[in-house]
């Protein structure tokens, strides 16, 4: 039994899941608005619907004949790279773009693999100079103000 | 037409202008010649930075990065037998044997001479076919318009691809994404749990970023590859081309240019079939095919060509009916969109002076090309090839959020765009083609509006969709394209068991 569940979850399977379970909770969700608002989504859920549908028989039935490929090429990498995006995503606007770029670039590159730490803080360096002339001399765009920079004038 | 043209030509001639289109051909190239990174990321990239400029300096950077990334392909593909792009496999084929032969500097010469001829050819074609085809649109009312939408869909969704299927349910999804926000007829909420951010629907540049760029940084960081080219594989020795050689590869220019320009009106079809198709005529054409795939300067002539020709030519379909017949020209349609351009027939009679400019963008770019991509320039780009991917990915991920941040201001938009992002990756991995989806967001609510009107017309009679001879020709040819994967299964079956 655990043999079969574990040939026919293959990543193709587990999606045509998720696609079905996303579509059936669309139609529910349709359900509770206006005819003619709910029209044009109900058309597209349903549509969604029949094809996952499809995609999860032809899976099925290819799960057994198909050697499971893996998902990730470098799953630890891909983790820590994520991670990494994230946190900036939540530091940029916070801390400001300067800090949070000459911070990311290199702890980026060291930390999926960059073992010139030099070249990496200088690339980061040059690389956010090189964006702060353009977007802020040239083209006058607002960024983030910098939290250190306030926190320097507050001192 | 003519008076239209002139007054884009006049306001073309300004500095702002001038230098957007230098910079978008320099970044194009710079782009192209780096593997991994593709046209598609780059546009996405441009779009949100360009957001603040004027339309046509947008454009002009746009068109510059569109003609020069598919010359900057070629230079690996020449150098090193990597395609920058998709679009510079068939390059490779003579290239790299020219390269390795000790011609690289000659190959180099001949794929940008003949990217610059074929893009511009494709935009003298995209400026006398366009204008007309967009008078015939005016034909079109609303169920007309839905059935557009619907083919643009569908071929892109069947055509792209090798699965249908999942080419559908990419398209489906997208159409979903589109469903997002304030129903514009009834004021109802749909899909936004109280997020008021996404009352107005989901951002197109937020999905263009997510789906395009962030799944590419996530392989890179996945296959860390720390160094770059060594220089002395990048070592360019001088170029024995001439005048006489170059008249030879006049047939081959005109040969390719032709069949590019079709291949990129076609929906679903892209630079890398009008490359391998116009490399396929050539050798046969050819009096020594044997020689091709062993250095013959006609192939790489051919596959450049070949691939540039697409570029305005597949801008057809999306500046006249509004529907894009690649993932490209989604792009560059989210582009026109972003400053408020909508294809379109109305596009040509109300922002007439900066549809003829960006056409004419696309003309002097190409020429722009030949100047830019010359062999000292050549040589300071194929430079760039040095730079390890391991410090590439952060920096592709400053730029997006970046630009994302300087055209919302919102950190939910950035974190939607992760989620985006995720959702490409797992589209990537899974092989969804992602173009169709694209294309679903886009033409979401065009399909929706028109479709609604449709129905309010005919007081909620579905069979006015088809009360027209267009709409019931559009319909048959939507069925025409649906039909193709269930012929493309029959041969395959019928190749098989001739082959058994």
């Amino acid at each position: 039994m655990m043999r079969l569940i574990r040939s026919v979850t293959t990543p193709d399977v587990i999606a045509a899941l998720a696609l079905v379970g996303l579509s059936a909770w669309a139609l529910y969700y349709v359900s509770g608005l206006s005819a003619r608002a709910a029209m044009f989504p109900r058309l597209a859920a349903g549509l969604l619907l029949a094809l996952s549908v499809a995609y999860l028989i032809r899976e099925l039935f290819r799960a057994s004949r198909v050697e499971p490929q893996p998902f990730f090429h470098h799953a630890p990498r891909f983790v820590i790279a994520l991670v990494l995006v994230v946190t900036y995503a939540v530091a940029f606007p916070k801390i400001g773009f300067l800090t949070a770029t000459i911070v990311f670039v290199p702890l980026f590159a060291t930390a999926i693999g960059m073992r010139r730490p030099w070249l990496s803080a200088a690339s980061g360096i040059a690389f956010t100079a090189a964006v702060y002339v353009v977007f802020v001399v040239l083209l006058n765009r607002r960024l983030p103000p910098e939290r250190i920079i306030e926190l320097w004038r507050d001192f | 037409m003519f008076d239209q043209l002139l007054m884009a030509f006049v306001a073309l001639a300004t500095i702002e202008n001038v230098v957007a289109m230098f910079l978008g051909t320099l970044i194009g190239i710079l782009i192209g010649a780096l593997p991994g990174l593709t046209t598609t990321i780059g546009l996405a990239l441009l779009i949100p930075l360009s957001f603040g400029l004027s339309p046509l300096v947008a454009l002009g950077l746009m068109a510059g990065l569109y003609n020069g990334s598919m010359y900057g392909g070629a230079i690996p593909a020449i150098l090193l037998n990597i395609p920058g792009t998709p679009s510079a496999i068939a390059t490779t084929f003579d290239g790299y044997p020219m390269a390795r032969k000790g011609r690289a500097a000659e190959a180099l010469r001949i794929a940008c001479y003949s990217s610059a001829i074929g893009a511009l050819v494709s935009a003298l074609a995209l400026l006398l076919l366009a204008p007309p085809l967009s008078l015939v649109t005016l034909a079109f009312g609303p169920a007309e318009y839905f059935w557009v939408a619907a083919f643009g869909l569908v071929s892109i969704s069947v055509l792209l691809g090798s699965d249908p299927i999942k080419g559908l349910i990419s398209a489906t999804l997208g159409l979903l994404i589109a469903s997002v926000g304030m129903d514009t007829l009834t004021g109802r909420m749909r899909f936004t749990f109280g997020n008021l951010e996404l009352a107005d629907g989901v951002n197109i540049v937020v999905v263009l970023i997510g789906l395009f760029a962030l799944p590419r940084v996530l392989r890179m960081a996945e296959e860390a590859i720390k160094t770059g080219v060594s220089r002395d594989e990048l070592r360019l020795s001088g170029s024995r081309l001439n005048g006489r050689a170059l008249v030879s590869l006049v047939p081959t220019w005109l040969r390719s240019s032709a069949i590019g320009i079709a291949v990129g009106i076609l929906p679903g079809a892209g630079g890398n079939i009008a490359a391998f198709l116009s490399y396929n005529e050539a050798k046969r054409a050819a009096r020594d095919p044997e020689s091709f795939g062993t250095g013959n300067p006609r192939g790489v002539a051919a596959a450049e060509t070949g691939n540039s020709s697409d570029n305005a030519a597949s801008l057809i379909p999306t500046l006249t009916l509004g529907v894009p017949g690649n993932a490209i020209a989604a792009l560059i349609m989210g582009g026109l969109l972003v400053h408020g351009l909508q294809p379109g027939p109305a596009l040509f009679r109300d922002n007439g002076v900066i549809v003829y400019g960006f056409m004419l963008q696309m003309l002097i770019t190409s020429v722009i090309l030949v100047g830019l991509g010359g062999l000292i320039a050549t040589r300071l780009f194929a430079q760039v090839l040095r730079t390890p991917q391991v410090l590439l990915a952060p920096m592709i991920v400053a730029l997006m959020f970046l630009g994302l941040f300087t055209v919302s201001n919102s950190s939910f938009q950035l974190y939607l765009m992760i989620g985006f992002g995720l959702l490409g990756y797992t589209m990537e991995r899974l092989s969804f083609p992602l173009p169709p989806m694209i294309l679903g967001v886009i033409l979401g609510s065009m399909a929706e509006q028109n479709l609604r009107m449709s129905l309010m017309i005919s007081r909620g009679d579905w069979s006015y969709l088809l009360a027209s001879p267009i709409s019931k020709l559009i319909a048959i040819l939507i069925l025409v394209v649906l039909f193709v994967p269930v012929r493309r299964a029959f041969r395959k079956k019928m190749a098989m068991e001739k082959g058994s």
